[in-house]
């Protein structure tokens, strides 16, 4: 009689350790950005071009003298915002279509993109990034703003912020904070005398 | 046995001040356009076991332990900094180092290749010029310094042209009666809110941030202030630039009517949102100079520049 409940009593803990294994397990595999991806809503999807059911068109913002200027292109259909996004910043890194010159350094690479709990999308670049850049306040303004428009364009969230080798760092350029989510500062309009 | 302690005592005293002499290291130097020769001399000991390093733009020189050190001053693009046993010597526009020793009397020479604008002359050479500027605080706020080197050319860095500009702006307007500070007198990075803090210590009257512009005019920004700030955060120093946007505006016409006077140059006005300018609580703007493509910043347009600048804080003032 003893020994039945000792048996019991062991059969329940195993249970329980087996329940614990497997609920840490799902979420190790299912971290939380993964859910808000699948939880974002389909309309902030790019729209698919008529008559083409592989690709999806994206729009990119490019700094032109004082402005940005938009370009569509097409990329290859893909479902989950984290890899829309990675897309869109893949493309960006090419620069525009034309010849004219781009702020962004050569050799900048997407080291990976990741999309918090909190909306806010976090784009990891190399230090090419920081180290390489060489221009005015405008240029770096720009850049940055460029950036922005390009992912909130193209998926649904509520802010951009930089990383640079997976660290925050103070700046890009020298004169924005890139330690901080970029809405704030890109969304006031400079303005002219 | 006292007679021995005192013989202990004074064996101990004399051979701590031969070895106090062994450890003094003296310093001299000579300088001509794009070069830049700087001789250590000590104990034949010493200068054997000193070790040079160089990155960028600072070299640092390692001796065996604690050193006194004598020097009388210093070229224009040279600063230096002595803790324990390192010399830490920042040198402007540092391109290439060389390292050699030489005996009778041992000596370090370091040859440093640095950029020809680098150890151009930042003192005026004019008797300096009655700005009304007595009593006015001012911090200068040369930006980039270290990795951040700014706009970059064959012959010049943003970061060291405004540091020599920066530098030149203390020393004019300190003749003149200024009280005049800088965000960073070498070339080392300085975070954004260092610059902020430093800053918000000295309190001044005028603040001006100076960059470089990509183009070939200049550009004078003021702060863009977000407008839909809450009251109970007006107070906040990122937003101390508030109540002082007036004045901001009014610097950066002067300023921007003295440099097209002056230079026959575009010169733009913008408001920006600067975090720099939106956390000063004075007149603050950031001068963006014309992109060394396309201006020659010799000696005498620096010293064009700098009083120039002078004479616009002067006219705002008054």
């Amino acid at each position: 009689m003893k020994d039945n409940r000792y048996l019991t009593a062991l059969i329940s803990i195993l249970f329980i350790l087996v329940l614990a294994g497997g609920y840490i397990y799902l979420i190790r595999m299912h971290p939380p950005e993964i859910a808000m991806e699948n939880k974002t809503e389909p309309s902030s999807q790019p729209v698919t071009k008529p008559g083409s059911e592989e690709h999806i068109s994206i729009k990119l913002f490019f700094p032109e003298g004082h402005k940005l200027v938009m370009e569509e292109r097409e990329i290859p259909r893909v479902f989950s915002q984290k890899k829309i996004l990675r897309e869109v910043i893949r493309e960006f890194l090419k620069g525009p279509a034309g010849t004219g010159p781009f702020i962004m350094p050569e050799g900048v690479i997407l080291l990976s993109v990741y999309i918090g709990s909190d909306g806010v999308a976090y784009i990891d670049l190399s230090e090419d990034l920081r180290r390489n850049f060489h221009g005015d306040a405008i240029d770096e303004y720009l850049l940055l703003k460029g950036i922005y428009e390009s992912t909130i364009s193209n998926i649904k969230i509520n802010d951009v912020k930089i990383l640079i080798d997976d660290k925050e760092v103070d700046t890009i350029g020298g004169h924005f904070y890139a330690n901080r989510p970029l809405k704030q500062l890109v969304t006031q309009e400079i303005k002219f005398d | 046995m006292k007679r021995l302690v005192i013989l202990a005592v004074l064996i101990v005293f004399c051979s701590s001040m031969a070895y106090g002499d062994a450890y003094r290291v003296s310093m001299r130097w000579s300088a001509k356009p794009g070069y830049l020769r700087l001789v250590l001399e000590s104990g034949e000991e010493i200068i054997k076991t000193a070790r040079v390093y160089h990155s960028y733009s600072l070299v640092k020189v390692e001796f065996q332990s604690e050193f006194s050190f004598d020097y009388e001053n210093t070229p224009d693009a040279v600063d230096i900094s002595h803790k324990g046993s390192s010399l830490f010597i920042n040198i402007n526009g540092l391109k290439d180092v060389k390292v050699f020793r030489l005996a009778d009397p041992s000596r370090l020479v370091i040859d440093a290749e640095i950029e020809k604008t680098a150890n151009a002359k930042t003192v005026p050479e004019e008797p300096v010029k009655p700005y009304g500027l007595s009593d006015v605080v001012m911090v200068i706020d040369p930006g980039h310094g270290g990795y951040s080197m700014g706009l970059v050319g064959s012959d010049y860095k943003e970061k060291d042209i405004v540091l020599s500009i920066a530098r030149s702006l203390r020393y004019t307007a300190g003749q003149a009666g200024a009280k005049v500070f800088l965000t960073r007198s070498t070339d080392k990075y300085v975070s954004i809110d260092e610059r902020i803090n430093s800053t918000y210590k000295k309190k001044p009257d005028v603040f001006i941030s100076l960059h470089m512009s990509s183009s070939p005019d200049f550009v004078v920004y003021y702060a863009k202030m977000d407008t839909s700030i809450r009251s109970k955060d007006r107070y906040m120093l990122k937003y101390s630039q508030l109540g002082h946007l007036g004045d901001s505006v009014k610097l950066s016409r002067v300023m921007a009517e003295v440099l097209r006077e002056k230079f026959k140059r575009k010169v733009r006005i913008i408001s920006m949102p600067l975090p720099l300018l939106s956390s000063i609580g004075s007149a603050a703007i950031t001068i963006e100079l014309p992109d060394g493509k396309y201006f020659d910043y010799n000696a005498s347009n620096r010293y064009a520049l700098v009083n120039t600048i002078l004479k616009g804080i002067g006219k705002y003032e008054r």
